[in-house]
């Protein structure tokens, strides 16, 4: 880090861009953490993978070449294979269940924190990505309607979409619209509501689905372990009392943009759906994820069964305790009666 | 940004032209520079890192897959004779026009360049040919040195065009609307390029009628002092010989014509009609190349000819990400020292008319032309100059056209370009003066071009858009 | 080995390595033609075409380097350099080797770490196949060598060519090497 005595400039990458409710929300931390410290850590932001790419992001948080930096889920099945747990589809319909989850493994289960400490990297907050959309060209009365289809999708939703007979194709995000304009692809997911007016997608989706398969993804925001420990005491706690207030920041921002989406969906016509609870089931039950998840990653040492096991403690007992509901589901409510 | 990393950036700057000056490969000088600069800044881990990361980071990313596709695509049609038969119809019709030699000799540089996307490649090919044609019909080493350096700028913006696939990827526009976009002005800029060719061969006339009578016509010579040798490489079958007034026209190669745009609409035909991404279109474009050199290649020459396209697009791929990873270590030094977004402020700051502010930028371009070719130029100055101008409203497709193109002119504009200079090197007995004294009349019609850009933004924006529209 | 034998061993594996990338190139546009034509046909794509042709991609971009190299196709800027007289050439010639060297055994260091890096930490690609990285990153390591032993071995004949160029005291015609986009301009007026 570039800290003399008591001067901290942090060079924070990210493969967000700086107006994203994701970035909103880093800016929101910087801005606390600046406060807190009288100006004595400020945030350099390099949005857009403009410093280092998405995938290299853990690595470049540890070897120097970032100080602050943020993973997202689907490039850290090589650097933290054990926090990508929470890319299991099915598990729960409530972000906020799976941000609490994401800080409380962190300190309760000893193979997720590991995986930080080997990258030598501390983790700060996580940031909320919401429950996967579905978005299509034709509509989809179940599971059924989905086989032949091709669809744009990545990480573990593609496994589920294997699953469900219909076909993934890996595209970037920015490639979307105009492969659904032309037809190369029938349909997308791997995305959250408050993503779509970025990639022009909330004015452009002729039927808007909740495949059910609830969150999918997320990101945390980590340091560089060894900057930090240098920090004074004082510095540090500003770092956390800021992480702390981040979840409920992320999700707030989260909101705002996917209301904006909602509402453009609801002006350009977008028909609204879902599919029907039972067939969700039989589907969770024949793509069998989470087991093939913990068989793939106990194959490399890892006790990820443990990992699984906490995970699902934890998010059935924030569940309990929170009223969130994710603007999908009420985006969905809106239109359904 | 202090003082001290703006003098940082100024000291890496000036090593990295320093690099340049003693011959050091393009890509290696930027690496070496972008290093020296990391060290400074924040040391020597992160430095050997940035470095080491950066051949893998800068290569595996599925989008860049055109650009070793569009090389192949353009090296196969070479090896397939489909330039030579583009230029070949050219001087068929253009035979009895005033300048018809100039003129089909502007027409194969556009179509070499078109198919190959390289404007300074074009040059080394296309010049020594060219010049002992346009020679022969009596008009001068000055009008050759025009046609052939200006020739060259013109297929870039018409697809294939790996500048214009880089534009996309290091500004995050859509290259399939890039590519489409390119289509307008490449194509608009030959009607000022040929009426060019027409006033000088008239002012010509003008001064020197004796060449009114046959100075016009193909083949004809005037002066004796040329070679002569590269014109039987020009019109491979038809060796012109100077004691004929008329060569026997070129053989009409039509199916060589033909197959030239069947590849252009694989290309883009499959993106527009929306079977394929632009990514994937361009392996349709490679494949159908592939065929049609087997079409026309008789099978013992299959193997040798396959192995050299192959042999020759992977040298150019390699040369391509080896500029490529040194930029990206720069870029990241760059990005690190906040100068781009430094400039960016500093730009706004000053709150100049947006046009204004675009033409400054623009002609920011043309001194880079004289140490760098179309493709390390955009990939230095896009990253810079893009994310100012679409603060200022500017379209990002238009955009990454105007700067293309600009880039593509700066390769020509004296005193130093580096179409000039391969020019001079094939054509030694040109000479740098009598070079840029014939590129003058060119540049004004580059000139005309973009100015109807900046007026008619259309002229970019209506394929894409009429593709977006369907 | 002596140096010739090693010049030999050098260009017959540019040669192999430039090889190796074609096939790969020529693999790369059939994996995604076949995987368009399923896709458009009978609706299923084949699984994996980005992981693969990624990985393919980083192939395919450096195996031809030392080529590239041997055929004169990197970018340099000879216009200045040429112009000098055979003894300041070859002092430019010396600096240029030095740089080779360092930036050559920088980039070979690095390169080894972070192949031994992504066996280590069992690195994948992130998409559907979650291919293992290392063979490409191995390709990338051995490329780079290959290219800086053909780039300095240039050098070296440069300095050579330059130094004979001397001794017969005359031409300041360079010694066999010009890079072809970068061709000097030898001004020659008449
Ligand atoms: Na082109
Ligand atoms: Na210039």
């Amino acid at each position: 880090g570039t800290g003399d005595d008591d001067n901290y400039v942090l060079h924070y990458t990210t493969y967000s861009n700086a107006t994203s409710d994701q970035s909103r929300t880093v800016q929101r931390w910087a801005e606390e953490v600046e406060k807190l410290t009288d100006g004595g850590v400020t945030v350099r932001f390099h949005y857009s993978e403009s410093l280092v790419d998405a995938e290299e992001a853990v690595r470049a948080a540890q070897d120097g070449r970032a100080d602050l930096a943020q993973v997202g889920s689907i490039y850290a099945a090589s650097d933290l294979s054990m926090f990508t747990v929470i890319e299991l589809p099915f598990e729960t319909q409530n972000p906020e269940a799976q941000m609490r989850a994401i800080t409380r493994l962190y300190g309760e289960n000893r193979t997720y924190r590991e995986d930080f400490d080997r990258q030598g990297v501390r983790f700060l907050f996580p940031i909320p990505l919401g429950n996967a959309v579905l978005g299509l060209n034709r509509p989809a009365n179940d599971v059924t309607d989905l086989r032949g289809r091709s669809i744009r999708a990545g990480g573990l939703t593609s496994d589920v979409l294997l699953a469900a007979g219909a076909n993934p194709v890996a595209m970037t995000a920015t490639d979307i619209y105009e492969s659904m304009q032309r037809g190369v692809v029938d349909g997308y997911t791997s995305l959250a509501l408050a993503n779509l007016s970025t990639f022009a997608l909330s004015t452009t989706t002729p039927q808007l689905v909740d495949p059910g398969i609830g969150v999918y993804s997320s990101s945390v925001v980590v340091v560089n372990e060894e900057l930090y420990e240098s920090m004074p005491q004082k510095y540090q706690e500003a770092l956390q009392t800021a992480s702390r207030n981040a979840i409920d920041n992320g999700l707030d921002e989260m909101d705002a943009a996917a209301r904006t989406a909602c509402e453009e969906l609801t002006g350009s016509g977008t028909e609204f759906g879902s599919l029907p609870q039972d067939d969700v089931a039989t589907w969770k039950a024949d793509a069998d994820i989470a087991d093939s998840w913990v068989a793939r990653y106990e194959q490399r040492g890892y006790d990820a069964q443990s990992v699984l096991d906490d995970y699902r403690r934890i998010v059935a007992e924030e569940e309990r305790r929170s009223d969130y509901s994710d603007p999908l589901i009420s985006c969905m409510k809106g239109h359904q009666g | 940004m202090t003082t001290g990393t703006l003098i940082t950036v100024l000291a890496v700057l000036a090593l990295f032209l320093v690099l340049l000056a003693i011959r050091l490969h393009v890509g290696l000088s930027l690496m070496i520079a972008g290093l020296v600069g990391v060290v400074l800044l924040r040391g020597t881990d992160a430095a050997v890192s940035t470095v080491s990361n950066q051949p893998f980071s800068a290569a595996a990313d599925y989008s860049l897959t055109i650009i070793p596709l569009f090389i192949l695509m353009g090296v196969l049609a070479v090896q397939a004779r489909l330039a030579q038969a583009g230029f070949d119809l050219a001087s068929r019709v253009l035979r009895k026009v005033p300048g018809g030699t100039a003129l089909a000799s502007l027409t194969g540089s556009g179509l070499f360049a078109a198919v190959t996307g390289s404007s300074v490649a074009t040059v080394a090919t296309m010049a020594r040919v060219s010049t002992d044609a346009i020679v022969k019909a009596g008009h001068g080493i000055k009008l050759a040195a025009g046609v052939v350096c200006s020739g060259g700028t013109l297929g870039v913006l018409i697809p294939p065009s790996i500048v214009l696939v880089l534009y996309g990827i290091v500004t995050d526009e859509s290259i399939g609307h890039l590519l489409l976009a390119g289509i307008g002005p490449g194509v608009l800029t030959i009607l000022p390029y040929a009426a060019t060719i027409t006033v000088v061969v008239t002012l010509q006339r003008k001064r020197r009628p004796a060449l009114s009578t046959a100075g016009a016509t193909v083949g004809h010579a005037t002066n004796p002092g040329s070679t002569g040798t590269g014109v039987a490489t020009t019109v491979d079958d038809h060796p012109s010989t100077a004691d004929k007034v008329l060569t026997p026209a070129p053989k009409l190669d039509l199916t060589g014509f033909a197959f030239l745009v069947v590849i252009f609409l694989v290309s883009i035909g499959t993106i527009y009609l929306g079977v394929a991404t632009p990514t994937e279109a361009a392996s349709f474009g490679a494949l159908a190349a592939l065929l049609i050199l087997l079409i026309r290649t008789r099978p013992p020459r299959w193997a040798s000819a396959i192995k050299d396209s192959l042999g020759e697009a992977v040298g150019l791929t390699a040369m391509t990400f080896l500029l490529m990873a040194g930029a990206g270590v720069f870029t990241y030094f760059l990005a690190l020292s906040g100068a781009s977004t430094a400039l960016v402020d500093a730009v706004i700051g000053i709150d100049l008319p947006p046009h204004l502010i675009l033409i400054l930028c623009l002609a920011l371009l043309l001194p880079l032309g004289m140490f760098l070719d179309g493709i390390s130029m955009i990939l230095v100055a896009a990253p810079l100059l893009h994310p100012i101008l679409v603060e200022y409203g500017f379209d990002g497709i238009w955009l990454g056209v105007v700067i293309v193109k600009v880039a593509e002119m700066a390769l020509i504009t004296p005193p130093v370009g580096m179409n000039a200079f391969v020019y001079s090197g094939s054509v030694p007995e040109a000479g740098l003066n009598r070079i840029f004294r014939g590129i003058v009349p060119f540049i004004i019609a580059d000139l005309v071009v973009v100015a109807l850009l900046l007026v008619f933004p259309e002229i970019v924006t209506f394929l894409p858009d009429l593709s977006s529209a369907q | 080995m002596s140096t010739v034998r090693l010049a030999r061993v050098a260009r017959a594996s540019a040669v192999a390595f430039s090889a190796t990338a074609g096939l790969f190139l020529l693999a790369m546009v059939l994996l995604t033609v076949a995987d368009v034509g399923s896709r458009t046909l009978r609706d299923q794509s084949i699984l994996g075409t980005v992981d693969i042709s990624t990985l393919l991609m980083v192939a395919i971009a450096f195996l031809g380097l030392a080529s590239a190299e041997v055929d004169g196709r990197h970018v340099a800027v000879g216009m200045l350099a040429d112009r000098l007289s055979p003894r300041r050439r070859m002092a430019l010639s010396a600096v240029r080797l030095l740089l080779l060297a360092g930036i050559g055994l920088l980039l070979t260091w690095g390169l080894a770490d972070v192949l031994v890096s992504a066996i280590d930490r069992a690195e994948t690609t992130n998409d559907i196949l979650r291919l293992p990285t290392w063979p490409a990153k191995l390709v990338l390591l051995v490329s780079f060598v290959l290219f800086f032993v053909t780039t300095i071995a240039k050098e070296c004949r440069e300095i050579l060519g330059l130094r004979a160029d001397r001794s017969d005291d005359g031409t300041t015609e360079p010694a066999g090497v010009a890079e072809k986009p970068s061709a000097p301009p030898r001004e020659r007026v008449r």
